[in-house]
């Protein structure tokens, strides 16, 4: 650790709680290379660097896409080294990049959606259309 | 060809009745035979509505594109519609 408040590194408990992955995670995530190999002190205990972080981040990201971690390795090659990632890398970035948009266009008609039943329901005297439209939904 | 105009509704919002008072008085002053008047619930079709936009009732749309939400005064309405039929 260097200078107050800003830190340069994290125990594997700490990063657990920053982040929200357990630590067996962490270690199996070092285990198969999504992780390249995490600094350790002398005695062995790990130490999270930054772009350790960082990583950890996109890898929490690409898995609420539902990407897989054979398909998150391969963005993490293109993460490290856009220039030279081979052609199936660049390809498959690419693609997962149409998923994300397509994911963005569903998540905004979402929120359209979500956005005009919350301004019927303050304009409403009486009842919730939200409600309505749920149960409407689930009657189907 | 008429000009559609789609009203777009719910049966829960207050100022959706004068909304439709007010639509239906214009179509009354500028004749049905240039207009299509449509009123939609959106509750009922909020998959149309969200399409087109409407994220606040009442909202007006003309040709399928949201022109106002909410509503503006009768006199803004009729000068858009006027401006509408010299397209």
């Amino acid at each position: 650790m260097t200078g107050p408040g800003l830190r340069t590194d994290y125990k594997i408990g700490e990063v657990s709680s920053l982040l929200g992955i357990s630590a067996d995670t962490l270690r199996y995530y070092e285990k198969i290379g999504l992780l390249p190999p995490v600094q350790r002190s002398p005695s062995g205990i790990r130490y999270y660097l930054p772009g350790d972080i960082s990583r950890l981040r996109f890898i929490q990201r690409a898995k609420t896409m539902i990407f897989s971690l054979d398909e998150i390795a391969h963005l993490l090659k293109m993460r490290e080294d856009p220039q030279h990632a081979r052609l199936d890398v660049r390809q498959l970035t690419q693609a997962k990049l149409a998923e994300i948009e397509q994911h963005l266009q569903d998540l905004t008609t979402l929120k359209n959606e979500l956005t005009l039943l919350v301004n019927l329901c303050h304009s409403a005297e009486e009842g919730c259309p939200i409600l309505d439209d749920i149960q409407s939904g689930l009657a189907k | 060809m008429k000009v559609q105009l789609e009203l777009f509704t719910a049966n829960i919002c207050s100022r959706c009745v004068q909304a439709k008072n007010t639509m239906t008085a214009l179509m009354e002053e500028l004749g049905d035979d240039q207009f299509e008047l449509i009123f939609v619930d959106v509750v009922e079709n909020i998959d149309h509505a969200v399409e087109t936009g409407v994220l606040l009732t009442p909202a007006l749309a003309v040709n399928g594109k949201l022109k106002f939400s909410p509503l503006p005064c009768k006199d803004r309405i009729l000068h858009a519609l006027k401006k509408e039929l010299g397209k």
